[in-house]
Order: C-alpha cells, then sequence, then structure tokens
C-alpha cells in the first residue's frame, strides 16, 4: 500500500526582548550559571510576576505577519508539571484564549499552511545530566517565547523545510527573533502520522519532541514515518506517545507517553490580569511592521528584473536587503548592484552567520557611487569589480581609488581614435579578417584595451574597429 | 483534620525541620488556614462575573533591564549546590 505522511509542527521562538517575561533579569544568552536570576525567575514564594509589555508587542507582530487574528481578550494561565527545569512547577503559558489564532502561510507550490495559534509563555531552564545527577541553571528560566502551532497540513519534508524558513526569515525581518537553531532560540516538535494515500482520516500520531536542525527534522521524520508504515504493515498500531530523535543512531525513541491537556491541570494563573488589545493598539503595532520577506523577493524579481535565485540570495539575509535597497537609490539598473553583492561581496564570507552579519567596510553611499559610475559607463565592469574589491580590502572611498583620469572615462573620439590606431598598426590581422577570419578582430581589441587601461567598451570597440576596416576597404 | 503523619510529609517536602516541640501548635495553625478556605467558598458572588477583584487589565512592564540577583544569594536556599548550579541528587523525579 502506498502511504502520506502528514505533519503539523509546535515551533518555538525565543523573542529577542531585553529582559525575561515576568521580571527583569537579562536575556543574554550564556553567562556564569544562575547569574541572571532573581526571586520572580526562580520561583520564590510570594514573589509577583509583572508581564513585559514589548512581548506582547512582539507576539502580535509575528501575529500580524503570519496573517493572524489577534484576540480582543487574551489571558494567561498555569501549566503544571513537576520537572526540575520548572522551579514553580507550573510553567505560565497561555491556554483558551492565545493573543493570535487563525493564521496561514503560502509555500511556494501556492499550498496554504494553516497557523492554528500563537500564544506567549516562559522558557524553562537548562538542565545538565551528569554522573546520575542533574545540575540546573535558571538563566534561560523566564525568558519570553513564542508557540507557534500549525494544522496538521504538511504532506513532505520539503515543505517542513519551506515553512521553518520561512518562519525563520519573517521573524528576523520583523525583529522578534533571531531564530538561532544551533543556540536553541528556535526549537521545533514535529507531529508526525501516516495514512493510506487518499484516505481523509488522520492516522495515530507521535510527536517528536525538540528538533533542532532542519537536517535532523528530514532524518527523525523519514526514520519515524518508516516505522510507523513497518508497524501498521506488520498488522499492529501505533502507539501515541513522544519521541526522541537519537542523533548518532538516526533512529527515534519512545520518551513518555503523550499528554493531553488535562494532564497538565490547566488553570488561569491568578497573578495576572487579562490581556486586553484594542484596535488602535493593533494599528500601532502594524506599522512597525517592515516589508515581509516574501514580498521583497516578489518585487526585486517583477519590478528590479532580479532573477529568482539572486533575489532569494539577496533577501535571506535582511541587512544585505537592507544594503542593496540603498545601493540602488536613484539607478536605472539594479542587476549591476546584486552582482557584485553576490560574486564580490558574499566570496569574503565563509559562514552563514558572517553573511547574517554582513560586516563590511563599505557604506551603501560608496556602493551607490561606484554603481553610478559603472551605469554611466565612465568605468567598466572589470574596473568596478578591482575597485570595490579594493574598497572591501582597504576600506577606502571611490574616489582614493580612481584616478582623475579614471574617472573622466573615455568619450567616443578618444575611443575611435584609439580603434583607427589599433587598425593602422595591425595590417596582417585586418588581412586576416579580411580573408574571413572574424577572430582576428580579437587581437586589434586586445591593442584598445591596453591602451585605454581597460576603460573602452569592448562591444563598442569591436564594432568600430570592424567599421573603420570596411570603411578601408 | 490534619493528621501527624501529612504533616511531617508536608514539612519534609518543604525541607522544613520541626522539633516534636513544635507539632502540636503547628497542627493547630495548619487546621485555621485550611478552615480559611472554607470562609472564601462560602461567600455569595451570585452571577456576578468579575475577572479579578480589582478589575485591573493590561498592567504591564517596560522592558528595562534590572540588576539580577548575586548567584550566592540565588543559591542560598539549596542544599545541594555545585559550580554555581542548582543539583539535584534523587534522579527518582529526573529522566
Ligand atoms: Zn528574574
Amino acid at each position: 500500500m502506498e502511504y502520506e505522511i502528514v505533519m503539523g509542527l509546535e515551533t518555538h521562538v525565543e523573542l529577542s526582548t531585553n529582559t525575561k517575561i515576568f521580571c527583569g533579569c537579562t536575556t543574554e544568552f550564556g553567562g556564569e550559571p544562575n547569574t541572571h536570576c532573581c526571586p520572580i525567575c526562580i520561583g520564590l514564594p510570594g514573589t509577583m510576576p509583572k508581564l513585559n509589555y514589548q512581548v506582547v508587542r512582539y507576539a502580535i507582530m509575528a501575529g500580524l505577519s503570519l496573517n493572524c487574528e489577534i484576540a480582543e481578550i487574551a489571558k494567561m494561565d498555569r501549566k503544571n508539571y513537576v520537572y526540575p527545569d520548572l522551579p514553580k512547577a507550573y510553567q505560565i503559558s497561555q491556554y483558551d484564549k492565545p493573543l493570535c489564532e487563525h493564521g496561514h502561510i503560502e509555500l511556494s507550490s501556492g499550498r496554504k499552511i494553516g497557523i492554528t495559534r500563537i500564544h506567549i509563555e516562559e522558557d524553562a531552564g537548562k538542565l545538565i545530566h551528569e554522573r546520575g545527577q542533574t545540575f540546573i541553571d535558571y538563566n534561560r528560566g523566564g525568558v519570553p517565547l513564542i508557540e507557534i502551532v500549525s494544522e496538521p497540513d504538511f504532506r513532505s519534508v520539503d515543505e517542513v523545510t519551506e515553512y521553518l524558513e520561512y518562519l525563520q526569515l519573517t521573524m528576523r525581518y520583523i525583529g522578534v527573533s533571531d531564530c538561532k537553531m544551533q543556540e536553541g532560540s528556535m526549537r521545533c516538535d514535529v507531529n508526525v502520522s501516516v495514512r493510506p494515500v487518499g484516505s481523509d482520516k488522520f492516522g495515530t500520531r507521535t510527536e517528536l519532541k525538540n528538533m533542532n536542525s532542519f537536517t535532523n527534522i528530514a532524518k527523525a521524520v523519514k526514520y519515524e514515518a518508516a516505522r510507523q508504515i513497518d508497524v501498521i504493515e506488520s498488522g499492529e498500531k501505533v502507539v501515541q506517545e513522544t519521541r526522541r530523535f537519537n542523533d548518532a543512531a538516526g533512529t527515534t525513541e519512545s520518551m513518555r507517553g503523550k499528554e493531553d491537556a488535562h494532564d497538565y491541570r490547566y488553570f488561569r494563573e491568578p497573578d495576572l490580569v487579562t490581556i486586553s488589545v484594542s484596535n488602535d493598539e493593533i494599528e500601532q503595532i502594524r506599522k512597525l511592521i517592515p516589508e515581509l520577506p516574501n514580498k521583497k523577493i516578489s518585487k526585486y524579481i517583477k519590478e528590479y528584473g532580479l532573477s529568482e535565485v539572486d533575489a532569494k540570495l539577496l533577501v535571506k539575509y535582511k541587512r544585505v536587503a537592507d544594503f542593496f535597497e540603498k545601493s540602488i537609490d536613484g539607478l536605472k539598473v539594479y542587476k549591476n548592484c546584486s552582482n557584485l553583492i553576490i560574486s564580490l561581496i558574499f566570496s569574503k564570507f565563509e559562514t552563514e552567520e558572517q553573511k547574517e552579519q554582513f560586516n563590511i567596510n563599505v557604506e551603501p553611499e560608496d556602493m551607490n557611487e561606484l554603481l553610478k559610475l559603472l551605469e554611466a559607463g565612465t568605468i567598466r565592469n572589470n574596473v568596478a569589480k578591482k575597485t570595490l574589491g579594493e574598497m572591501l580590502a582597504t576600506g577606502k572611498k571611490v574616489k582614493d581609488i580612481l584616478s582623475e583620469d579614471d574617472l573622466k572615462g573615455l568619450s567616443q573620439e578618444e575611443l575611435t581614435s584609439i580603434c583607427s590606431k589599433a587598425v593602422e598598426s595591425n595590417p596582417k590581422a585586418v588581412a586576416d579578417y579580411l580573408g574571413g577570419k572574424d577572430k582576428a578582430v580579437k587581437s586589434m581589441l586586445g591593442f584598445v584595451m591596453k591602451n585605454t587601461q581597460g576603460k573602452a567598451d569592448a562591444k563598442l570597440a569591436e564594432k568600430i574597429i570592424i567599421d573603420i576596416i570596411k570603411n578601408n576597404n | 483534620m490534619v493528621t501527624r503523619e501529612e504533616l511531617l510529609d508536608l514539612a519534609l517536602l518543604s525541607k522544613l525541620d520541626i522539633s516534636d516541640s513544635d507539632i502540636d501548635k503547628l497542627l493547630g495553625d495548619m487546621e485555621e488556614i485550611i478552615k480559611f478556605a472554607d470562609t472564601i467558598n462560602a461567600a455569595s458572588t451570585g452571577d456576578a462575573e468579575f475577572d479579578n477583584i480589582n478589575d485591573l487589565q493590561n498592567v504591564y512592564r517596560e522592558d528595562i533591564v534590572k540588576d539580577s540577583f548575586l548567584q550566592d544569594d540565588i543559591l542560598r536556599n539549596c542544599k545541594t549546590v555545585e559550580n554555581g548550579f542548582f543539583r539535584v541528587d534523587n534522579h527518582n523525579h529526573v529522566e
């Protein structure tokens, strides 16, 4: 029988606020253990949480970017479970009144992925298990998270990857999270089930917990789907449970039976008041959202005439897109800019991280100046490349690198006169050309390029040379 | 009724050392505390729907960092501490 994989995602995204969700402790990553803590975030009795408004604002920004409806009334709830990463033995989260609901995104295939809800909650502390003991660092405890819950709309790992990349990029653009999977600021639980192709009923699902890289998600889902198909084919039933991916073995293994909501004994958090969101507030927050990456990509393709590959490469890194847009100010041709960024500037960087940072000592204004010279034909592409290379290496400005002679460019008269000299001093090449060897023009062209320090437009020069030869004969 | 065993269990879970001479007095105190909940339960709220007693909404703080506590102070209440970490030795509760 042929099977189809059905997946839904719960994605935790750590928000880039300065402080934790309910206290003024810093959210900075790392630090000595238990040094970003206070009585509130280690849950001492008698302390009162107070909600950080930036968390509400960021969650609404995320919701609006993912086409969600924003709740008029939301509230916080206690999710009870006993585990040492939670000092209070409950997590403050949202149960039945989350901030955002009913959103969606569209994949490149045109398929829509539904966003069920987005809620805010506090992160747990970090546990290190060693020698049969557990060491606890509560620095991360109380760092604000949003949990983005999708509908079970995924049918392939590629769709999952595209969705997660989309979330990552969107959250980075709107500035609510850096979404670094390797640092845990984006983590993902994947619900996986299989069913016969054509069936409209869902199979029993298992939940793969805390996936922290795209490659592991792909491996884990592939393994888990095959495992479930084996179970079904052998006449048994898939058990609903939580499983973890074993990186070393490339397999998934059972962690515990699946909890249902009632296992968590959710109830209203009595220490926090209702969140009420007005329309005015939503409109104020909407203004904080910049142009979203998917819009940018289609603008770059349709309006700027870039290829899809180039457009996606530029938009993938917000700082690169910002640099690109400032650099093309007042220009007519945008490809020169994208070509230089992709061929020259990107090659300076080795890691994704470095592209993300986009730390270069060229200002967009300087890039703009260079591109204007290129567009006007004052300098040729090779000169532009050389100049930009030097700018990147030394931080010098365009005018410090190009001589006055370079900046004058080459007039039509000058070019024609040099082309005439090329024809005069190469009688053999002229004879060859006239004898039918088209390639003979190249040696005369070489003469022109040499005598113009590469400033000549090769195509134009070639045309002039041929015209001169034809006129002479 | 709170029993002697329940009180001692509670003390153990709360990591409190209780001397035998205190037990009778504490049993009385616990009884009073639990009775207080009965008083609240008995209050008639009618059909009134209220969200919280002060009728408050949208109580927020600004996102401004304050000094955290010193590591020593954070760990002060914990008996098992190592290298700045809280340490849990009874791994019954931990996977
Ligand atoms: Zn704190």
